[in-house]
């Protein structure tokens, strides 16, 4: 049995669907979920970001546990890839403040996608 | 193929460096002689910085998987910057125990105590003007494991955690290849007095009391004299600071005495607080919303103490009810507060004057002054908007929190920072343009338009052993006050290229 369909075709109006990609964290200072040992002042960690679509928009949020946010600064990237960007955290150790605590870096573009490194952090005891 | 010699070095090898960049041309001979000469420091001495032309410190902090630690190269700034390879010096390791002597052993209560006894200790490695270098403790056997990157000019200092009661050491080290090294604090001799007020009597809170190499500024371990204000350090001949300190958040003053120990030792020292009688100063922070501010930091500096020698700096937190309250001894302060950060907090810190009299102190209801809206138009040199760069800001004189937004496509970008000085580090989004920094002292008040220039570029490649690139390494690039210029990450092939406004 054959099915036809007499009459024309139509094409409808193509409409552009946006799809984004999430971000991906392609490096990091350290390796994701290994120790930070906050054993010179200041301890500086840092991410790598690659974003395909829209790296201008991302936003980094840096938390240590219990304490909240922390400054961080932008760390560009000015080679042939422009989808790549940083962020790094400079942290003056305290043994009170962030032995054990851990360390989280979550980047958003601007989509809402996001991703997360974590760290623990260690401070070495000292003797004064 | 067209390569620069060396403008650069570790800081601690420019005696040796200054051959090659003496040298011009750009043959390959000449750049594997020049990458040869300056990739690493072998045996060079502290000090040949000083006669060296103004230069900008580059450190570079390799990812974590490279096995290559941080460290910190030379650019002379009368030299080229382009193509300039930063040949990171392999890391070493050097091992070893540290012991001492125990007057009260544990395993064996003979007198007079023993000797080679396995020492908890803290072992700090530095080198001046460099990023090298790092802390780490000896386990309950004594025994250590440190890393450093290969070379010279470093200095070692060996603090005992326990027992306490031991000399702690300060070594120049140069390390060439993997390593054992033995630390024997040995015993030492004594250093011993009474800490007391003016009237002859003991604290009521015993302060710390520990030693400062005199040469190094290095503090040795802290000792708490006891309730009749004895105290007892121990340490080898030579000149030191004897320091008198509260703990963290007491209000005693940190007093500060020469002292010398030769080879007799047995050397006394009394030291003599003055009049100690501290009164609570308290208040309560509140947000210019009238919120009340938790875990703010107060921060309390003394200009001049009225009745002790001295200064004494005091930090307390606010609780959830915003309130705070510290002891603080008689005489003039300066107090700072500083609200918890936050990148869309409303509150600025604040720093006030004020006389500690011979009573209590309420401050009452502290109101944090507002943030400011920081806006304005990033461009070009030629006055074309710069879409897409990077605006921190950093402040200068509290706790240097930075506050970092992006420009749109117009080069226009809004900011909140806290009403203080602040440095503002304009990072523009390609190497076309320089990374330039601004100095505001007023940010309500300043003009927030700011134009980029093409600067001077810095290109280079960050290379291991085997000339291995280093990817996505961070380089910075400071100042001689130690002021970041620039920052940015290696690419995939160990290159980078930063151009900075100077």
């Amino acid at each position: 049995m054959y099915l036809s369909q007499g009459g024309c075709y139509f094409w409808m109006p193509l409409v552009e669907e946006q799809v984004n990609k999430p971000p991906e964290i392609v490096s990091s200072f350290p390796e994701p979920d290994q120790m930070l040992e906050l054993n010179t002042d200041p301890t500086v960690a840092w991410v790598v970001v690659e974003d395909e679509n829209d790296p201008e928009s991302l936003d980094y949020l840096w938390t240590i546990e219990n304490i909240g946010p922390q400054p961080w600064e932008p760390l560009p990237f000015y080679g042939d890839d422009q989808n790549i960007y940083g962020s790094m955290i400079r942290i003056t150790p305290d043994p009170i403040l962030h032995h054990g605590r851990r360390l989280r870096a979550q980047v958003t573009d601007g989509f809402g996608a996001t991703a997360v490194a974590e760290w623990d952090l260690s401070v070495p005891e000292e003797a004064r | 193929m067209t390569r620069t010699l060396l403008a650069l070095t570790p800081l601690a090898s420019l005696a040796l460096t200054s051959l090659v960049l003496s040298s011009a041309g750009c043959s390959d001979a000449a750049m594997t002689s020049a990458e040869n000469a300056g990739s690493y420091d072998e045996s060079a001495d502290s000090g040949a910085i000083a006669s060296a032309s103004p230069a900008l410190r580059v450190d570079v902090r390799p990812q974590g998987s490279d096995g290559y630690l941080p460290q910190s190269f030379s650019l002379l700034g009368g030299h080229d910057w382009t193509n300039v390879k930063f040949q990171l010096a392999p890391t070493i390791t050097v091992w070893g125990r540290v012991t001492g002597f125990d007057a009260s052993p544990y395993r064996d209560i003979s007198v007079p105590g023993e000797p080679d006894t396995p020492v908890l200790a803290e072992i700090s490695v530095t080198r001046d003007d460099t990023i090298a270098g790092g802390t780490l403790n000896s386990d309950e056997n004594g025994q250590y494991a440190l890393q450093v990157p290969r070379g010279g000019s470093y200095q070692l200092s060996v603090l005992p955690i326990h027992p306490t009661e031991l000399p702690f050491l300060i070594e120049r080290a140069t390390f060439h290849e993997n390593t054992t090294r033995d630390f024997d604090l040995g015993y030492g001799s004594p250093i011993y007095g009474m800490v007391t007020d003016s009237d002859g009597s003991p604290l009521v809170d015993p302060p710390l009391v520990r030693l400062l190499d005199a040469q190094t500024d290095i503090a040795g371990p802290a000792t708490q004299s006891d309730a009749s204000g004895h105290y007892m350090l121990r340490a080898n001949p030579g000149d030191y600071t004897l320091q008198v300190l509260g703990d963290d958040g007491d209000y005693l003053p940190t007093i500060e005495l020469d002292v010398t120990l030769d080879e007799e030792g047995l050397s006394e020292l009394d030291v003599d607080v003055g009049y100690i009688e501290p009164f609570f100063v308290s208040g309560t922070l509140t947000s210019p919303d009238g919120d009340r501010i938790f875990d703010g930091i107060v921060r309390f500096s003394s200009q001049i103490l009225a009745d002790t020698p001295g200064v004494s700096v005091v930090e307390t937190r606010t609780n959830s009810s915003g309130r705070f309250a510290a002891q603080l001894l008689p005489g003039e302060w300066t107090a700072v507060f500083i609200p918890p950060y936050a990148p869309d907090g409303v509150s600025s810190p604040l720093t006030m004057d004020m006389t500690v009299s011979d009573d209590n102190l309420s401050l009452g209801s502290i109101m944090l002054p507002p943030r400011v809206t920081f806006d304005g138009r990033i461009t070009d040199m030629f006055g074309d908007p710069v879409p897409y760069a990077r605006v921190t800001a950093r402040e200068l004189y509290y706790n240097g929190a930075t506050y970092t937004a992006t420009a749109d496509e117009r080069g226009d970008y809004t900011l909140d920072v806290p009403d203080a000085g602040i440095e503002i580090i304009v990072t523009p989004p390609d190497a076309e343009l320089a990374v330039a920094r601004f100095l505001v002292s007023a940010p309500a008040d300043s003009t927030s338009d700011f134009a980029l220039n093409r600067g001077r570029a810095l290109t280079g490649q960050v290379v291991g052993d085997g000339d291995a690139p280093a990817p996505f390494a961070l380089v910075e690039l400071v100042g001689p006050s130690g002021e970041i210029w620039a920052s940015t990450l290696t690419d995939d092939q160990g290159t980078f290229t930063v151009r900075i406004d100077q």
